[in-house]
């Protein structure tokens, strides 16, 4: 069982700019290959059939958008507390996460503001690869509580 | 399968026809369901209860279990897995489905960039359509094929109350495999022109 509190708040006060969210790491072996499929349910060949992989022009197969977007929304998601909230999620696909790699999901605060009553912060997210380095570069938007009652509710 | 060569393809053809296309309207097959949101979770170890106990989700913000921001909602807007298949009995009517039927001298796709916007929370038993137009096209090259395609595609997904839930603007890149740009590299050699 994971001793993360996945449950806690998190209040926009504490959150300061620069702050690290260390995020998590995963091995890419043949188990993680297929859930990758499983789970996004994403069958285009590319992604576990080296033979069409090769055929594309690729060196292998490489991780699908889904689970690219579940590693970096879970970095999110694990940080932003039980009422926080991704308001956007964008990165760019630039290198490969491919089989053998170990690759850390990350992100860093880059700025916070009020804006319409909403309490926001922006983050930088990454993909890192042993292999490759960053992969996939991206941003994103939380909202999250704030301590003084009022402002920044959702 | 694609087979139109670089010098046969008319990029600003292509633009005229197809910016701004509607080019699916897909409704969910199924509501929004659990099973399919704890595979989604444990594919990236998420073990995040709010995603994956109902009792727990139920004390929370949202009442019931929510679709993480993670997961891509086209699971729960579409027909099947991606791409259609026969396999799946989703079988597609062309053989563009990677270009979303736009022509492209290549047939082999690779998604560049995602751009997400999370309005409204998707919660179990919700059923979800979604709406794709195409954006924008046009060609940049790349290291495997200097005539690749770029296609920018903007999706809103839409509950049963026919509320925009979320927005998602993906860029995929179209490009031709080694032995497409071999071979059109053949007919160049035989007619003396440059592909």
């Amino acid at each position: 069982m994971s001793s993360f509190d996945y449950l806690a708040e998190r209040y926009w006060d504490d959150v300061a700019e620069g702050d690290e969210v260390p995020g998590f790491r995963k091995t890419l072996d043949a188990t993680e290959m297929v859930l990758q499929v499983s789970g996004s349910q994403d069958w285009n060949l590319v992604h576990h059939d080296t033979d069409f992989a090769r055929d594309s022009g690729m060196q292998d197969i490489f991780y699908n958008t889904g689970w690219t977007t579940g590693m970096l929304g879970r970095v999110l998601t694990d940080w932003a507390g039980r009422s926080g909230w991704v308001e956007k999620l964008s990165f760019q696909m630039r290198g490969m996460n491919t089989g053998g790699a170990s690759v850390r999901a990350h992100a860093r605060v880059s700025g916070k503001r009020m804006e319409d009553g909403r309490a926001l912060v922006d983050l930088d997210i990454f993909l890192e690869s042993d292999l490759a380095g960053v992969t996939t570069p991206g941003k994103a938007t939380v909202r999250l509580p704030v301590r003084q009652a009022g402002a920044g509710e959702r | 399968m694609n087979n139109i060569h670089p010098d046969d393809y008319d990029i600003d053809a292509v633009r005229t026809e197809w910016i701004g296309k509607l080019i699916s309207q897909a409704h969910g097959r199924y509501p929004v369901e659990y099973d399919p949101i704890r595979r989604h979770c444990h594919m990236v170890g998420d073990l995040n209860p709010a995603f994956l106990d109902p009792e727990v989700a139920r004390s929370g913000p949202h009442g019931t279990v929510i679709v993480p921001p993670s997961m891509l909602l086209t699971y729960f807007a579409g027909q099947g897995p991606w791409p259609p298949t026969a396999a799946a009995g989703t079988d597609p009517e062309n053989s563009g489905v990677f270009s979303f039927g736009v022509p492209t001298p290549g047939d082999r796709g690779i998604n560049m960039e995602v751009a997400w916007e999370f309005i409204e929370p998707v919660r179990v038993g919700d059923h979800l359509r979604l709406e794709l137009r195409i954006a924008d096209v046009f060609q940049k090259p790349i290291s495997l094929d200097p005539h690749a395609v770029w296609i920018i595609t903007e999706t809103s997904f839409f509950n049963q109350a026919d509320k925009v839930v979320a927005k998602w603007r993906n860029t995929m890149l179209l490009h031709r495999s080694p032995e497409q740009v071999s071979r059109d590299a053949a007919r160049d050699a035989g007619t003396g022109e440059g592909a």
